[in-house]
Formats: structure tokens, sequence, C-alpha cells
């Protein structure tokens, strides 16, 4: 787990290194391995595309593919070399920035090339503005934001110090100073051969010199742009792709299409959602006259089964008309023999003479729906006959109020095992 | 004109924006809405589908109620007048009594309950006679339609003379259930 949030932290600094590439005469990206990257060190530049004639031969060199090509260049920051533009240093007498910008705007409005400005700090009333004037290297380039190197190299550079270094290709040397305009910068020639000269044209003071190697030069430009946005990038849009009148010329062609697709599109949306959301209702008012039908019959069956309930408690129950006696008939056949029946309801009390009243009793407990049997008072013994009196309950023989199972005549005793009751007397 | 070319590109924007406002954005809210009650009126439409399903089965245990409660019915005498009924089945009773050789001494009507438009009524009935027509009474009680109402509440006999060859005589005294269901005038 703690090996995974450095590989993240790399892989976005790799992502956004991507984004800025460095134009010369060809294009470069920062070249950073795993290794460089664990010591924040840029070690080359690696060439991307190579500009007019020499594209094809650069491109097969470092082996990229069409698609390989195409997302490469999709960086959005271009760092351009000295040997893309041409410096050139104005001071205006005005001091609010806003009307500065507004005149610099102006300024670069008509000309030819593509013009860059970086506006500087006010002295004394006046605000100096710094113009790039971009040449052909840089036609054709999609990046957002046109850096020049020197603007990046002087933004921390001391007013005593002076730096000199070699841009990549062609290999031309550059003097950059800080002066109170802001970062100043010539190439070696013409009357400036050195850093004195380049002092003198300037007017600066030199106390350091430094000149960068290669290795530091890189280092440089990717620590300053770190810092890019401490930059004032009003003047470092690459207008040619991001000004309104660019966009919008694609735009417009696609705008009408798309409007006119989008509203069909919704308005075929809600013919359609409404006509399957009528038809889904209509289906349901068909299904729910239905339905009223059952729920109708549901009602029924269930007022059915309180009006069965409630018959089923008043119901006559025939069956115990002939109910004791079947409980009786057996006992009689074993020679028992009743003087007194007392029927209340489901109790039973009977008074008998039997040879045993214990084992009339027993005989009384085996009749099916006897329940409760039992002695009431006490056994008499006279004339070698048993004298007693017995209490039982028959079982009631109820109308079950389910809707399903048990009628009325499955609770009823039939009429055949009443007759054998009679029989057996 | 001139003018209104300079702000061509923000007349477009405002007429893009109104028509979002008031063209797309109603739209749209219009299909979500019919399509959430679609989603409803399915989802309402697949209950009640789910009941019709229970339809054949529902309509046959209408059936089969139906027919039980008929049948529980007709254990019910109807009468739209008691005292009357009273009379004929005590009538009926007596001379059912009769039949079988029982000698009645004394009979009596009382008022059971009544629930909804179902009554219960109670004949007391004092009876002297042979057990064995007693019985022969109780099977034709039981067996006979015209006396699917009646079922026994009590009863006390005294039996005599019973031997194992015969069954002696009684004297005893049987409470009579009678459910009746009374229909309206207009009804009946």
């Amino acid at each position: 787990m703690q090996s995974v949030s450095p590989k993240i932290i790399n892989v976005l600094k790799k992502m956004a290194m991507n984004q800025a590439v460095y134009v010369d005469s060809c294009i470069y990206r920062f070249n950073q391995t795993e290794i460089d990257a664990q010591r924040d060190a840029v070690l080359s530049f690696e060439p991307l595309e190579s500009k007019g004639s020499e594209q094809t031969s650069k491109d097969s060199d470092v082996g990229l593919s069409t698609s390989e090509y195409v997302r490469r260049t999709k960086a959005k920051i271009a760092i351009l070399s000295r040997n893309c533009y041409r410096e050139q240093l104005q001071w205006y007498p005005i001091t609010k920035k806003s009307d500065v910008v507004k005149l610099a705007k102006l300024q670069v409005k008509n000309t030819q090339s593509q013009v860059l400005f970086i506006v500087g700090k006010t002295v004394n009333g006046k605000t100096p503005v710094t113009y790039y004037y971009l040449n052909e290297l840089t036609n054709g380039l999609k990046t957002w934001l046109f850096i020049p190197e020197t603007s990046l190299l002087g933004r921390e550079l001391s007013s005593d110090c002076l730096i000199s270094y070699q841009t990549v290709d062609p290999c031309n040397t550059v003097f950059v100073s800080n002066s109170v305009a802001g970062t100043v910068s010539a190439l070696q020639g013409g009357m400036i051969q050195n850093l004195e000269q380049f002092a003198l044209s300037q007017g600066v003071h030199v106390q350091h010199k430094v000149h960068l190697s290669v290795e530091e030069h890189l280092l440089s430009l990717k620590t300053q742009l770190k810092h890019l946005y401490q930059l004032p990038l009003t003047g470092l849009i690459n207008t040619a792709v991001l000004s309104l009148d660019a966009k919008s010329a694609p735009l417009s062609r696609l705008a009408l299409p798309a409007l006119v697709v989008t509203t069909l599109y919704l308005v075929l949306a809600v013919q359609v959602s409404e006509f399957k959301a009528d038809s889904a209702k209509q289906e349901l008012r068909a299904a729910t006259k239905e339905a009223n039908h059952v729920l109708n019959q549901y009602q029924d069956i269930n007022e059915m089964i309180g009006r069965y309930r409630q018959l089923a408690e008043n119901t006559p129950q025939r069956t115990q008309l002939l109910g004791v006696w079947k409980v009786l008939a057996p006992m009689y056949g074993s020679g028992v023999l009743f003087s007194d029946v007392q029927q209340e309801l489901q109790t039973v009390t009977l008074r008998l003479t039997a040879d045993s009243a214990s084992l009339a009793l027993q005989l009384l407990i085996k009749q099916p729906g006897v329940t409760n049997a039992k002695f009431v008072g006490s056994v008499r013994r006279q004339r070698n006959k048993d004298a007693a009196t017995v209490q039982f309950e028959l079982l009631p023989s109820k109308i079950k109020p389910v809707i399903k199972g048990a009628t009325d005549g499955d609770n009823l005793l039939d009429s055949a095992q009443d007759k054998l009751a009679l029989e057996a007397q | 004109m001139q003018e209104l070319m300079k702000y061509k590109r923000y007349l477009i924007l405002v007429g893009v924006l109104v028509l979002i406002k008031f063209v797309w954005v109603p739209l749209w809210e219009t299909k979500q809405e019919n399509w959430q009650q679609q989603q409803k009126t399915r989802s309402n439409l697949n209950k009640t589908k789910a009941l019709l399903a229970l339809k054949d089965e529902m309509h046959e245990r209408q059936q089969i109620m139906s027919y039980r409660l008929q049948e529980a019915e007709s254990h019910f005498a109807q009468t739209d007048n008691v005292t009357s009924y009273k009379l004929t089945a005590q009538s009926k009773l007596e001379s059912l009594f009769k039949r079988h050789d029982i000698e009645l001494s004394n009979s009596s009507w009382r008022d059971g309950l009544k629930n909804d438009d179902i009554q219960t009524l109670l004949l007391d009935i004092r009876f002297e006679g042979q057990v064995k027509q007693y019985l022969h009474l109780l099977q034709e009680l039981q067996q006979n339609d015209e006396f699917t109402n009646v079922s026994p509440e009590s009863n006390q006999m005294s039996i005599r003379k019973q031997t194992a060859q015969k069954l002696g005589s009684v004297n005893g005294r049987v409470s009579l259930k009678l459910a009746v269901k009374l229909v309206s005038q207009g009804a009946s």
C-alpha cells in the first residue's frame, strides 16, 4: 500500500509533464525516467516532431506511430525556444494595468505574425510591455499557451545576475538578464558577442555571470514551470486556438443541426412516452374493470363466510337427538340397566344398575365421543348388583366454519350407525 | 442592423438559452413525468394482472361457498310470523308424539336468542310412554326433513321396569331447540 502512492504521484507528474513541450526547430518533450523522477531531474529533451522536411525522418527515428504522434502533440503548453521569437520592449505612459493590456491587445491585433506580450511593473508612471514576435517555427502549433523560455528563466533572476545558455537546435547562445522592465534577452550575434556587451546594451551592472549547461537549462525550465501560474498569462494565450472566432467557426456549423436534433429528439421522446403512458393507462383501465369483478367476488365470499359462521353458531344439531342412545346401546347390550337419564347440552348423567359398576364405567369410557366419564356419589351394592350414578360429556359435532372440506353432512352421524344403535336394543 | 450584427453572438446565446428554458426543459420534464407515470401504471397493471390470475379460483370458491351457504340455510325454517310458526311446529310435533304412542302431558314455549334474522325457540315437552317408542320418535325426528331445524337442548328421563329383555317405560321432559329464519313480509 505504501508503494502505491508514490507510483500514483509519479504517474500524475508524468501526465503533467506530458502537457508541456519545448519548441525549437523540433518539438521536444521532457524526457524523464523513473529514476530521474525520484531525483527530480530532467536529463534530456526527446524530439517529438520536426518542422518541414525533417519531420518524416525524425518521426521514423523515434519510431512514433500515428496515434502516438497525435497523442503527444496534444500538449497544452509550449515553451518557446529563444530561436522562435524576437523581443521588443515598449514603455507606455499608463499606470492602469487593464488599460495597458487593452492597448497591448490592440497593438498585436493586426500584426501579421502572432505576437505574445507580458506586461511588466509600472515604474515612474510608465508601464513596460515586452512583445514576443513569433516566427515560422511556431506555425501550426495547437497548444493553448506559448511561454517564451526567457520569461521563465528570467523570472527568479536577480537584477545583478546575467545568465547565458545555448539553445537546442540551432545551437545559438542566449543572454538573459532581469532589468526594471522585466526579463530581457538577446541572441549572440552582431554587436553582442558576450555577456559584457549584452550587459552594456541593457544598462545592467554585472556582478554574477552564470552559464547554464544543457541539463541546468532543462532543470531550470522544469522548475520554473511549476511557478507558471505566477506569470501574467493574458498575453501568452494562443489566440489562434482559443479565440472565440476560431472556436465558434466549427461550433456554429454544428450548432443548428445539434439544436434541431435535440429538439426533435425531445419532441419525439415526449410523444413516445405519452403514447406508451396512454396505452398502459388504457390497459390498466380494462384490467381494473375485470379486477373489480374479482374483488366483488372476493367481497361476496367474505360476506358469505361471515353469514356461514353466523348460521353455524345457530345450526340445529340433529345428530345429538340419538347421540346419547348410541353410547347407551352397547352398554345395554352388556347387561347394564338405566333408570335415569339426564342430558343438559353435552353433559349426560346416568343412573345405572349393573353387575359391576366399574366395568360399566370402563365400557362407557370406550365408547366414541365420551369424555370425562366419572362416578357421581357412592356405588351401592344390593341384590348382587351395583347401583351407581355416572356423569360424562359427549363431544359435540359442530359444523366447521371453513369454506373447503367439511360440510354439514361430514359432521352428521350417518343414519346407518343410528339404526344400529336402535337395533341393539 | 449593424448594431444587431455586433451583438449577434449574444443574441444567439440568448436564443439558445430561451430555447433551453422554455422548450427543452419543459419537454424533458414532460418526458420524465410520462415515463414515471408509465412505470407506475405498469406496476399497478402487474398487480392487477396478479389479481386477475385468481379469477377462476375465486369464481370456483364463490360457487362452493354459495352452495354451502344454501345448504346451511336449508336447516332453518323460514317464517315471517313467529306465532303462527310456533302453532304449526307444535301441532306437527304433537302429531309426531301421538303417532309414536307417546303421551304429552305438558308443552310450553320459551324464546331463545335472536341473532340478526336468526331466532331460536325452545319448546319444553313433558311426555310419558315406552322407551322403545320414544327412540323411534327420536329417530324420525332426526330423519324427517320437516324437522331439520330441531335439535335437543336438554332431556330428562326416568326409566322404569327396564330389564335385559325390555327397554321399559319412560317419563320425562325434553327441551327442543328450533332454529327459525325470520323473513320480512316483502321478502316472503
